[in-house]
């Protein structure tokens, strides 16, 4: 004889006096609410982000410039050009690459480890923990024309109390910062860093804070030390948050045109030129909407090749 | 002891279905993302078929009468969009303000914007209709907006008001003119002076400014001698310069058809000579780029520099004293690089034939009683303003002197002129200036870039 167990679901007897909708009907909120949430977001997501790539994508088979009933659909022409290599336009906008590549080549690696170590000092407990955690954040509220500017008179290699005070401790103070090459790389990347700094570190503080404590605990019984501790318990439970630091510098480093333009005014002789900065004075000097179009799409094609090449990095790492 | 499997920030790949238990019927992610596609795509059709057409240069229409000299019709608003906002933004309001008090039916709407904001939105503004009815532009720009149809021919309104070369300086008068056709009036002028700090010089024997090379070159020893050890600053910036010395050694940017990069010829290679040599032989150094605070602060005796120092020094440095005097002549005959700034009538201003008689009424005005603007440092175009105690008693009126005015070297009407240029001999200059490569090298690789985006423009605007 089995005894039924106690039922957990409903029961099924087929005399029903509740109807079956009635009783499962649990009020959780209308199903359309979440929709509801995200749709002005959805709208304006769509019109100002979605709306403009794919028109972008449409004007790059384009021959477009403002003012002139020029071409039409021209297919990839414009993509032949620039891949070419040949003629100014090509060679002008792979050497903005080539730029964006050098700096992000050197920005990425500061702006991923030293805001990781100041988030880690800001973490210990302090007096004065709050000010300094302010402090290293504050540039960060500044617009790049303020940086920019700022910093183009600061680094000024006669005007610019930078040399002064380089001077004033013995040390070579005649250096063009924003005039000539490797000083104007170290110029870029250290505005860029001091600037970003802030913003790096805040996520990471909170990626830090959100390490349980007890791992910490526990391994310290282990006989861990501070060094062993890191690599073992802090930065496997930040990876997830690593490899989102890690994607957002590339992209926003690869972006890089304000400080070129402003700090080092794209010398020297356009040696500092990014591609953003090309394809700026291409689009909105020379009014070539298509060929401009054409060169951001291959940018952003670089960068989205970029994103997932650091993943699988990330997932491959993980799985070691 | 296994550590329990903290909840990490999710990664785009790993929230989903796991989390939400059995996929739900209704609306998925999926049937979302399809509907934010579907939307943008309509949206770009609707953006793409039909819509405005970004025109060509087509004939301008016809204002219905000519001008006849004044304004008599209802009360009108025009826009009117400079690039003035610096220390010449009070003058040019103070115009605007005294045009509105002698024509009361004309209210003026002004804008003064960065130049370089000016230029890229003009375009796509006067297209929509919202952009200004005048807009003030360099002289060497005209030919790049009078070629998209932007700014239309002002031949009839020069003609109803009786305008000659004679009102103006030949060169700039001849200056507004692409293929036969006048885009604009000119309101002033300006050009590289030559500034010294009188007591340094004093110091070295020297009562003015030097006026041939020799001259120069003797300045310079002198001052060196007197404990200046650089005298003369050159900026990697100084493309003007450039420009001067190559007209005075007998060369031109471009051929006189407007076809072919001349600059890289041997007057070129001479200009930009004498230039770098001024950091070889340690007149100047390496890496100047603030010319002009130098020069207040007393590190350099002598500048070149556009006619805006003047208003900066008294705003910044009154109580320096300098003398200022025109360009000097390096080369074999005496040439200045000079700019003018011009008045331009938008296509969208005959519009409305108000407007258009209202936007005409405007430019007449303000180039006729364009004294009180040598206030800003510039010459005025117009030679009756130029007789005028505003403008004479200005520290510019030394570069008004006939010669000096016929010495003028207005930049040539090239369509994108200013794309080119960045691209070509400024990078030439700052280049050659810097050290990075011999001058002539310099201009050679520029001279091709140049030819190649000149070609390509003259394909595209088909001329």
């Amino acid at each position: 004889m089995s005894t039924a167990a106690p039922s957990l679901s409903p029961s099924r007897s087929p005399a029903r006096t509740v109807p079956l909708g009635a009783r499962r009907r649990i009020r959780r909120g209308s199903p359309v609410t979440p929709y509801l949430f995200i749709g002005p977001f959805l709208i304006l997501f769509a019109v100002f982000v979605l709306a403009p790539i794919l028109v972008l994508a449409w004007s790059s088979t384009r021959q477009w410039i403002l003012g002139f009933d020029s071409g039409g659909f021209v297919g990839g022409e414009n993509y032949a050009t620039l891949l070419s290599g040949q003629g100014v336009l090509s060679e002008e906008f792979w050497r903005g690459m080539r730029v964006t590549a050098v700096f992000t080549a050197l920005s990425v690696p500061l702006l991923v480890t030293v805001p990781f170590a100041l988030a880690l000092l800001l973490n210990l407990r302090f007096r004065g923990r709050t000010l300094f955690r302010a402090v290293y954040f504050a540039p960060y509220v500044l617009g790049v024309a303020v940086v920019g500017v700022l910093w183009h008179f600061l680094l000024d290699a006669r005007v610019g109390p930078v040399n002064h005070l380089l001077g004033a401790i013995g040390l070579p103070d005649t250096t063009a910062w924003t005039t000539s090459l490797p000083a104007g790389w170290v110029s870029l990347v250290g505005v860029t860093v001091w600037w970003t700094v802030g913003f790096n570190a805040v996520i990471y503080l909170a990626a830090l804070q959100d390490v349980p404590g007890e791992l910490h605990e526990a391994a310290r019984i282990d006989g861990a030390g501070a060094w062993r501790r890191l690599w073992a318990v802090t930065i496997p439970h930040m990876r997830r948050v690593l490899q989102f630091v890690v994607v957002i510098t590339i992209i926003a480093s690869a972006n890089m045109y304000g400080q070129s333009a402003l700090i080092t005014q794209e010398q020297p002789g356009g040696a500092t030129r990014t591609a953003i900065g090309y394809i700026a004075q291409t689009g909105m000097r020379s009014y070539d909407i298509g060929m401009a179009s054409a060169m951001s799409m291959i940018l952003a094609v670089c960068l989205i090749a970029a994103s997932l090449l650091v993943n699988q990095v990330f997932r491959l790492v993980g799985k070691v | 002891m296994t550590s329990p499997q903290h909840p990490a920030p999710s990664g785009p790949d790993s929230a989903g279905e796991a989390a939400q238990g059995t996929a739900r019927p209704g609306i998925g992610r999926r049937h979302l993302l399809a509907g934010a596609g579907i939307a943008g795509a309509a949206l770009t059709a609707a953006a793409c078929s039909g819509g405005q057409s970004i025109g060509g240069a087509e004939d301008p229409p016809a204002a219905a009468e000519p001008f006849s000299g004044t304004y008599d019709g209802p009360d009108v608003t025009i826009t009117f969009w400079n690039g003035f906002t610096g220390g010449d933004g009070p003058y040019m309001k103070q115009l605007v303000a005294d045009f509105t008090a002698a024509n009361p039916a004309i209210t003026v709407e002004q804008s003064s914007l960065e130049w370089p904001d000016l230029y890229s939105k003009v375009v796509t503004a006067t297209d929509a209709g919202s952009g200004p009815d005048v807009a003030a532009m360099h002289l060497d720009q005209l030919a790049s907006f009078a070629a998209r149809g932007t700014i239309v021919p002002l031949d009839d309104l020069t003609e109803s008001l009786g305008l000659t070369a004679s009102d103006f300086t030949p060169a700039v008068w001849q200056g507004g003119v692409f293929q036969d056709r006048r885009y604009g009036i000119p309101l002033d002028m300006f050009t590289v002076a030559q500034y010294w700090s009188t007591p340094m010089l004093a110091a070295a024997g020297l009562e003015s400014g030097p006026a041939t090379a020799e001259e120069f070159a003797a300045a310079t020893t002198a001052l060196q001698g007197a404990g200046v050890a650089a005298p003369f600053w050159i900026s990697p910036d100084n493309w003007q310069i450039f420009v001067s010395l190559l007209g005075q050694f007998g060369g031109s940017l471009y051929s006189e058809d407007l076809t072919t990069a001349t600059f890289g010829d041997d007057a070129g290679v001479a200009a930009l000579t004498w230039m770098r040599d001024l950091v070889v032989r340690g007149v100047s150094p390496s890496d100047a780029t603030d010319l002009a605070t130098a020069f207040k602060n007393g590190s350099s005796a002598i500048v070149h520099e556009l006619l805006w120092l003047i208003n900066d020094i008294e705003d910044t440095a009154d109580g320096l004293e300098y003398g200022i005097g025109p360009f000097p002549t390096i080369g074999d005959a005496p040439g200045v690089f000079a700019n003018s700034h011009h008045f331009a009538l938008t296509k969208q201003a005959d519009a409305d034939e108000d407007r258009g008689q209202a936007a005409r009424m405007f430019i007449s005005w303000m180039s006729e009683n364009s004294a009180t603007w040598a206030g800003s440092g510039n010459i005025p175009a117009r030679a009756s303003a130029r007789q005028d105690d505003a403008f004479t008693q200005g520290r510019q009126a030394p570069l008004a002197g006939d010669d000096v005015l016929d010495s003028f070297l207005f930049l040539q009407q090239v369509p994108g002129s200013r794309e080119i240029a960045a691209d070509s001999y400024q990078r030439a200059v700052s280049r050659a200036v810097l050290g990075e490569e011999e001058p002539a090298a310099a201009l050679a690789a520029a001279v091709t870039t140049a030819q190649e985006m000149l070609d390509r423009n003259r394909e595209l605007y088909g001329i």
